[in-house]
């Protein structure tokens, strides 16, 4: 036990020792299994991430060279509809959207000055739920069981008659996988960044980044829950034989696309908000100035969340549903161009404000910028109900949605990634293999992806295998193949430059770019207990304005896991919370769950006999802990 | 409304077309025939005029942002940056996206309207329903009042407000002819119905647009915009029963069609062949393709799918049938003379 | 011998991973074949050789070609008689098997015919009849809803020579 005096008079050197004890990990695999320290789980989310983005980038490439001539025969329709199939459901599911998760786990605690999330376990739970996910679609591929329904699969097409077998079971079931996975860490980010800001960071000086990710986590809690819905009702409809999708006795093919869509769409702007907090905060760093509009830039985003969930529909133009009601759903989706639109001014506003400096993560957002703004308007293109019945199902759609997700989220992607990987690492990505990897890939995307929207005009439908000489499609198809191939070759440069710096990239010191933001104010790497004292917040840009030695709070316990939670909207300290020590209960509760989904596909007994391990997991995980202690109180 | 419409068509459809000739063909937006596609068309353009400012505008501005600060190197951040005049940069920005998404929200409505307006009130004269991977095409007869089924292949009548209702048999298939109309969903358990008023002779292709399976790919429909002349003598020819077998061979190919594998699924009028798993065959040698627009049909294809279909269409729900060369030879020697 | 009773639970636990491994790679193999999807050009098939083919464990196994029999099944009519719940020897799902329940049998009833059934040995190719038995065959297997289930999704198509005309 130490007091309140003791934790004063420790010197500095005392204390590193001391937290690093506190905080660290068990040595070796155990320490493996349990650990709870957020920087560890986000970089395994952003590792089975990455490693997943280049195995569905191979799938993109072979779908290439089937349609680079008319009547290849290289694939087949069955080979073809499973590649397009697991790229589209691994991209959208496993790496977009658990990406953007992972970069708030990892960021979010060091941006706010504290030593780990609100909830550890919860967040390893969501990182081995994730992982089961993963497992959930690439084992079964392995052994020749995907799905090959597209992205969504739309019912009747995957109803019992009609998508024989389990491969419409392991693509719902992931999704179930991955959806819990996400709703642990959205819960987790939000209850975070509400209750653990350091004192001063009021709500009106909260990091854009930081709005960002509480907008995306509160969307992914009311969206997430309706595609789980939907896949369920798809099980239960192929195990069981209800008739949620079965229009011959009453029930609707429709049903199934409203709640896809209902989460589809807002799904898009949980990917796409996070990266623009990346955008923010790269833009403010290298620009070297306070971001231009803060508010303006704030309030886009809350409307942006708002309005996400009212324009699902335009996915739906072409079904025939009534025209007054797509009209409303047109003028929603355009309406949406508003915020989107002042935020672009709001950037580009602040590097014509700044002195910018050109490294590679400023490169990115340009090239965000540039490619991004094409994905918007064509989304205009498509938000107009008439316009979209010649658009919606083409390669126009398929050139609009890409420039939107690798345009608007993974450029910024590529930016953070270079951008934080000095602070994840310690050591700095090489600018001029990075400058070489930004421009093979926005050329080779540009390249690759403009043309589709002119095929797609031309007719092209999405998802085929082949097509005909006499179609006309062969010039613009070779164009597209080659220019993903140069794109596919610049992200090879980009993650042999990753991992080529890891081990000789030059030394970061904390803080290689002059951030603004607190996680530049510990080391680099940063210890497992993130930082020696918790910083004291006083504006925005905290690093700029404290330019003598920085205030920081004293009084959390150097011996046992505790973090200061905050009033919600003026950050004043209000107790300190007892922070759970790793387990291996998380792991346990994981494996429980995935035992219970997997055999879910097999009998609805499943539900029932493994909810007892599931039970029996969890309530040894919440298995009484120490009661919380108030500021003041003998720890 | 339609008045309207088509003189913002007008306005831009020219602009388009001459920098998007390259891209015209028998399944392209870029060359509407129709009423309808042309509305789309026009809309199409004025979107990538405002569309494209907008574009050229953003660029501009990030340009000029970029121009100014070469050679800036700043060591201390600004941290109370004095922004008036970008402060009203933003309103105007602001006012220039609200005036731009309200002139394309007007278009769109307009024509949405325009769309909607050109309805005939009257029940439909043609019915396509989609199944894996194949269209029924049926026509009202107007002599008889009968319809009358077909497959694949679809006439319409020029300058005609023709209205086409469009169900589903099993998955959702998607109706797209990009020449003569936007999409329509065939949703099973739905009735859906679009109208279509070509103003332009010749043929077209369709093809289906919502993934429905193995063989989306190659699930096409041959348009063709007759003459009401023209029109008339199609629906009538289609509406007779098969032609009788005019030699020999022929009709031995008759007894293998009707007694054999092919009448299991397929039906001709007039012959003892009447199941309707499958494309109706009652004058399939009058249509210009095979098996949805799998290949032109020609003596040589029908042999050819006749006896390994799998390998034109894999996954295609016909098998390979076994008949003999010769037997294979005769089947396809009758269907040739089914006009 | 210390190191012997200290390794012999380690020769046991391997043993076991062992068995779990190949356990596990039998489930993916299995997978693999019941799974499978193979399109492309085929031949029209042959009856069988005898009571022991060895096609009646593909036939009567895979998820894709047991789904075709279930189509053909509708298409063909063969749902006008033998409808879910038709009673007597009509009733296909009742686990009784006047001519015999293997796959090859199933396959001589439907291609020979059955007393008061004609056959249809030239009417359909072996491979369609094939996938026929292959979905008789498991119908017993599978749960009455889900029989239904079934029947309901096809109510949109045709049945040998009527059709109603779509779901609508």
């Amino acid at each position: 036990m130490t007091g309140a005096a003791d934790i004063h008079a420790a010197s500095d050197a005392e204390r590193c020792a001391r937290l690093a004890k506190t905080w660290g990990d068990a040595p070796g695999l155990w320490g493996f299994l349990t650990t709870t320290d957020h920087k560890k789980i986000a970089a395994r989310y952003i590792l089975v991430a990455m490693a997943l983005l280049v195995l569905d980038g191979l799938l993109a490439v072979d779908m290439r060279l089937q349609l680079a001539f008319p009547a290849v025969k290289r694939l087949g329709p069955q080979g073809f509809n499973e590649s397009f199939s697991l790229h589209g459901s691994s991209m959208l599911f496993l790496v977009s959207v658990p990406v953007m998760e992972a970069m708030a786990i990892w960021l979010v605690p060091l941006m706010l000055g504290q030593r780990n999330m609100a909830f550890p376990r919860l967040n390893a739970f969501s990182f081995w739920m994730y992982l089961g996910g993963v497992l959930m679609l690439w084992i079964p591929h392995i052994a020749n069981v995907t799905p090959d329904l597209g992205w969504f699969e739309y019912a009747p097409l995957s109803g019992p008659n009609y998508a024989p077998g389990h491969r419409a079971d392991v693509w719902a079931q992931m999704i179930t996988f991955t959806e819990v996975a996400a709703l642990a860490v959205s819960v987790n980010t939000f209850a975070t960044i509400m209750r653990l800001r350091p004192p001063g960071m009021t709500l009106a000086r909260l990091p854009i980044f930081l709005w960002s990710m509480l907008i995306s986590a509160l969307m992914t809690i009311f969206a997430l829950p309706a595609v789980m819905l939907v896949t369920s009702m798809l099980i239960t409809d192929r195990l069981v034989g209800t008739h949620f999708f079965d229009p011959a006795v009453g029930g609707d093919v429709l049903l199934f696309q409203h709640l896809f869509w209902f989460f589809g769409h807002p799904e898009v702007y949980l990917i796409f908000i996070p990266a623009l907090g990346f955008v923010a905060s790269i833009v403010e760093t290298f620009s070297r100035r306070v971001g231009f509009g803060y508010v303006p830039v704030v309030l886009s985003l809350v409307s942006i969340g708002v309005l996400a969930f009212g324009l699902w529909v335009h996915h739906m133009f072409a079904v025939g549903l009534p025209k007054l009601g797509n009209s409303f759903y047109t003028a929603a989706s355009m309406a949406i161009a508003v915020p989107t639109g002042l935020q672009i001014f709001c950037w580009i506003a602040t590097i014509f404000g700044g002195k910018p400096v050109f490294r590679t993560p400023l490169l990115w957002v340009i090239g965000f910028i540039a490619t991004f703004v094409i994905g918007g308007l064509s989304g205009l293109m498509t938000a107009s109900a008439p316009l979209d019945l010649q658009l919606t199902d083409t390669y126009f759609v398929v050139a609009h949605l890409h420039y939107v997700l690798v345009g608007g989220a993974m450029f910024p992607l590529f930016g953070a990634f270079t951008f934080w990987y000095p602070k994840a690492t310690g050591r700095v990505m090489s600018e001029a293999w990075g400058k070489v990897a930004f421009w093979l890939i926005l050329g080779g995307f540009n390249l690759g992806f403009f043309p589709m929207h002119i095929l797609g005009l031309m007719g092209m439908p999405r998802r085929i295998y082949t097509y005909s000489d006499a179609m006309g499609w062969g010039p613009l198809n070779i164009v597209v193949s080659i220019g993903s191939v140069i794109a596919a070759g610049g992200a090879a440069v980009f993650v042999a430059n990753a991992l080529f710096s890891y081990w000789r990239g030059a030394k970061a010191g904390p803080d290689p770019w002059g951030g603004a933001t607190l996680e530049w104010a510990t080391q680099s790497p940063p210890p497992a207990y993130n930082f020696d004292h918790i910083p004291v917040v006083d504006s925005l840009t905290p690093l700029w304005t404290q330019t003598g030695p920085r205030p920081v709070l004293e009084g959390l316990s150097l011996d046992h896991r505790e973090l200061l939670l905050t009033s919600p909207v003026e950050a004043e300290p209000d107790y300190r919370q007892h922070s759970p020590t790793p387990s291996i209960w998380p792991l346990l509760a994981a494996l429980a769950t995935s035992a219970m989904f997997v055999g879910s596909i097999f009998s609805p007994w499943a539900l029932v006999w493994g909810a007892l391990p599931v039970g029996a997991t969890i309530t040894a995980w919440f298995w009484p802990k120490q009661p919380r202690r108030h500021l003041g109180d003998k720890p | 409304m339609s008045g309207r419409a088509s003189r913002i068509a007008s306005l831009f459809a020219g602009l388009c077309a001459a920098s998007l000739a390259g891209c015209a063909g028998p399944q392209s937006v870029f060359s509407p025939a129709s009423d309808q596609a042309r509305w789309l068309h026009g809309l199409f353009g004025l979107m990538l005029w405002v569309c494209g400012i907008a574009y050229l505008l953003v660029l501009a501005f990030l340009a000029v942002a970029l121009w100014r600060a070469r050679g800036a190197l700043a060591e201390t951040p600004i941290t109370e940056p004095h922004d008036g005049r970008l402060q009203w940069g933003l309103r105007a920005w602001a006012a220039l996206i609200v005036a731009g998404l309200l002139t394309l929200a007007v278009a769109s409505f307009l024509v949405d309207r325009a769309l909607a307006g050109a309805e005939p009130r009257g029940d439909p004269s043609v019915r396509v329903t989609g199944q894996q991977w194949w269209w029924r095409i049926e026509v009202k007869d107007p002599a008889s009042g009968r319809w009358v089924e077909s497959a694949n292949e679809l006439h319409l009548p020029l300058n005609q407000p023709t209205p086409v209702e469009v169900v589903s048999a099993d998955v959702i298939h998607s109706f797209w002819i990009p020449n003569l109309s936007g999409k329509i969903d065939m949703v099973p358990g739905r009735v859906n119905r679009l109208t279509i008023t070509p103003r332009q002779l010749g043929w077209v292709r369709g093809q289906c647009a919502e993934f429905c399976g193995l063989q989306h790919a190659q699930m096409a429909l041959d348009v063709k915009v007759d003459s009401p002349a023209d029109y008339a003598a199609w629906v009538a020819r289609q509406a007779a029963p098969a032609a009788a077998p005019k030699d020999p061979v022929a009709a031995r190919g008759l007894a293998l069609v009707q007694d054999g594998t092919c009448g299991q699924c397929h039906a001709l009028r007039g012959t003892a062949a009447a199941a309707r798993a499958a494309p109706d065959l009652t004058h399939i040698a009058g249509r210009r393709f095979l098996a949805a627009g799998a290949a032109p049909l020609t003596r040589g294809s029908l042999q050819g799918w006749i006896a390994q279909p799998q390998a034109l269409k894999p996954g295609a729900e016909m098998p390979a049938t076994g008949l003999s060369p010769r037997d294979a030879e005769a089947v396809a020697h009758y269907l040739e003379g089914l006009t | 011998m210390p190191n012997r009773a200290a390794g012999k639970p380690d020769v046991r636990l391997a043993a076991a991973g062992r068995r779990v491994a190949v356990g596990l790679f039998a489930v993916l193999l299995a997978a693999c074949s019941v799974e499978k999807r193979d399109v492309g050009p085929s031949p029209p098939g042959s009856a069988p050789s005898g009571p022991n083919d060895p096609r009646e464990k593909h036939y009567t196994t895979n998820f894709y070609e047991m789904s075709e029999g279930g189509r053909l099944f509708r298409w063909i009519g063969c749902d006008r008689c033998h409808a879910e719940g038709a009673p007597g020897f009509r009733n296909l799902a009742d686990a009784q098997w006047r001519q015999g329940g293997s796959a090859p049998q199933i396959y001589a009833s439907i291609a020979h015919g059955a007393p008061g059934m004609p056959g249809y040995d030239g009417l359909l190719t072996p491979q369609q009849i094939w996938q026929l038995a292959g979905y008789v065959h498991g119908l017993q297997e599978v749960k009455p809803n889900m029989r239904r289930r079934n029947a309901d999704a096809q109510e949109g198509e045709p049945s040998g020579a009527t059709w109603s005309g779509g779901l609508r």
